[in-house]
């Protein structure tokens, strides 16, 4: 079933925490929110779970103006950032809350319970109460008891915020084979981690400040990003002022082979490790390297753009220039694109 | 004094400290004693100044034992309607947003403040002989129903104080998550909201019952003629009839009853908190 948002506005008081959101999620396909802390993604999740109604706008799902229709009747499953467990129902009363108010018949609850808590591996967690597990698997029992009512629509928030790195990329992994599961539900997926959006979306949203700035397919908003701010939060991109003359670009007074010049107030846009030291590149200064295991991250200054910091990601082993050395940074054409300046 | 002696080892500076703060706890005990004790002590014996006769005699009565019955009976039926009342109107002000629930909430405090006796006076101009409801509720408030529903009218707010802070402290959002699996208002707040405050449930609870157990200005106000409860027995033999020694037998059972029930509930209480940790 489709997810579709119309112009949807939430003011809390004054704030205005969601400002003019439109937004269609097909069934099957996921979408992730991303944005910084504080630009409205939560807020937009609960506009479509109905824990707050909007100001202004419309909400349909499968078609159904659902805004006046309350969370009960929704039949969306949510996992929140906090994962809101019922503290005091065990791992398997948790899951079968959903059923139970559903009045599912009794050898219904127990197998579908069974099953979802199989699905994310849990089984053995049954008879636990949520204080008693990890973060990690009270994201699980949070995620199985959302998959419990088999909804046609998942909303995720966040779900692997509060996990560290090693337990983050594994719940990456089974989030994928999840995926794969219930391949007709549509996911919303908000995170503030732009590595899970690629992991796992078919489309990102980029959000800032309480609105959408920008919507593509996942590979196009990486490769060609529509504007600075996603060009930067979206894989970090090293954001550079350029001279358009004619039809040449030139940074810091090089010209650049290759690029192609366009209209307006652009920046050239290029991620880190498509950035490389060699011969006939751009004088700069080594001010820092970081060694980050299998490639070490480098910070440089042009010469003659003291202000920007261009960040290189090299592999690790090769030889490092020392810090404070004079090196050439060569900006390959096909990895460049130009960006509209706008609001950074 | 006791603490030098026992602690012969601890350090100077540690034993003058020791030493000083028991000091401090003079006062309040010397108080406590001289205050409260004295007098129980003074009512136990007082109660056996005609030997085990007199308490025979009393707690043999069909009097005292009516009382007893009464007493216990109006207590648990007030505090039951207090349980119901109170989680209704606290889950209403917590829950159910709507422009007035600080104030009224403040109101709830306010209440705690009042007398007693108030509510049996209003009940008195409401549904008196010569009150606004009187001649529609027709000798109501002769029956031990005024009683209990005056009682649950006053201690309503000794329930919802503790479950209001209780319910302030559920994260919104587990209701929120609880609604979207499908939950209805009814089934959130019995299979979500009332386990989670259930402690504060028993906290009102049992001093409701504790309080109900030793109310006397309410039932005297009402004065009903089947509402005789073991303080109402209490001020009736002892400042009425000047039986003294009857007076204390009935009055050592009450701070029994008292006594006991806080001990079952504190242990109880203390179970629970402890298995929950
Ligand atoms: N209940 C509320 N009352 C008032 N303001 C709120 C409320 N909830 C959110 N806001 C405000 O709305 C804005 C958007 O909040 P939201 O929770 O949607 O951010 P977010 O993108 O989810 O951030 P994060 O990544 O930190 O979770 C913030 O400025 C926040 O302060
Ligand atoms: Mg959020």
């Amino acid at each position: 079933m489709t997810v579709q948002l119309e112009d949807v506005t939430v003011h809390f008081g004054r704030t205005c925490a969601l400002e003019g959101l439109n937004l269609t999620v097909a069934a099957g396909e996921t979408v992730a929110l991303l944005g910084p802390s504080g630009s409205g993604k939560s807020t937009a999740l609960k506009a479509v779970a109905g824990f707050v109604r909007p100001s202004r706008g419309r909400i349909r799902i499968a078609g159904v103006d659902v805004t006046d229709v309350p969370p009960a009747k929704r039949g969306i499953g949510v996992v929140v950032q906090q994962y809101a467990l019922f503290p005091h129902l065990r791992v398997a009363d948790n899951v079968a809350f959903g059923l139970r108010a559903a009045r599912r018949p009794k050898a219904e609850v127990t197998r579908r319970v069974a099953e979802m808590l199989d699905m994310v591996g849990m089984s053995t967690y049954a008879r636990r109460f949520p204080r008693e597990l990890s973060g990690g698997q009270q994201q699980r029992v949070a995620i199985a008891r959302a998959l419990a009512i088999r909804p046609p629509v998942l909303l995720l928030d966040d779900p692997l915020a509060a996990l560290d790195a090693q337990l983050r990329a594994d719940m990456l992994d089974e989030l994928q084979k999840l995926r794969r599961e219930v391949p007709d539900v549509a996911i919303v997926y908000v995170t503030h981690d732009q590595a899970e959006a690629l992991a796992l979306a078919d489309r990102i949203a980029v959000m800032r400040a309480a609105r959408l700035v920008d919507i593509a397919p996942s590979a196009d908003l990486y490769a060609a990003p529509p504007s600075a701010f996603t060009a930067s939060f979206l894989g970090g991109a090293n954001l550079l002022p350029v001279e358009v003359s004619a039809d040449e670009v030139r940074v810091a007074g090089h010209p650049l082979a290759g690029v192609r010049a366009k209209e307006g107030n652009n920046l050239l846009c290029i991620r880190p490790h498509a950035v490389r030291l060699g011969s006939g590149g751009l004088p700069a200064r080594l001010l820092a390297a970081q060694w980050r295991g299998a490639s070490s991250r480098l910070t440089c200054a042009i010469d003659g753009l003291p202000d920007v910091r261009v960040h290189i990601d090299v592999p690790a082993g090769g030889p490092l220039p020392e810090v404070g050395a004079q090196v050439s940074m060569v900006l390959p054409p096909e990895a460049c694109s130009l960006v509209p300046a706008g609001t950074r | 004094m006791a603490v030098e002696a026992l602690n012969f080892q601890v350090a100077p500076s540690n034993k003058g400290r020791q030493s000083k703060r028991s000091l401090w706890l003079l006062p309040p005990i010397l108080l406590l004693a001289a205050l409260v004790v004295y007098p129980l002590v003074l009512v136990a014996t007082e109660s056996f100044t005609g030997g085990l006769a007199t308490w025979r005699e009393v707690v043999g009565s069909t009097e005292f034992r009516n009382a007893l019955i009464r007493t216990i009976q109006i207590s648990v039926t007030s505090t039951i309607g207090c349980l119901i009342v109170g989680t209704f109107l606290a889950a209403v002000i917590s829950f159910v947003p709507f422009p007035g629930a600080r104030i009224v909430s403040g109101v709830v405090d306010a209440m705690l403040s009042l007398p007693s006796f108030l509510v049996a006076l209003s009940f008195t101009f409401l549904y008196g002989t010569a009150g606004v409801l009187g001649s529609l509720a027709g000798g109501f408030l002769t029956t031990p129903w005024a009683v209990v529903l005056a009682e649950i009218t006053f201690y309503t707010p000794f329930v919802m104080r503790p479950l209001l802070g209780a319910m302030a402290r559920i994260p919104r959002v587990q209701l929120d998550v609880a609604a979207s699996l499908g939950g209805g208002p009814w089934r959130v707040l019995s299979k979500i909201v009332l386990p989670e405050v259930k402690p504060a449930l028993v906290a009102g609870g049992s001093l409701t019952l504790l309080l109900t157990l030793n109310e006397f200005g309410i039932v005297l106000f009402l004065g009903a003629r089947d509402t005789t409860t073991l303080p109402m027995l209490v001020h009736t033999k002892g400042i009425v009839m000047f039986d003294y020694p009857g007076a204390c037998v009935i009055a050592v059972v009450q701070i029994l009853l008292s006594i006991t029930l806080y001990a079952v509930l504190r242990s109880a209480l203390g179970g629970r908190r402890a298995r929950l940790d």
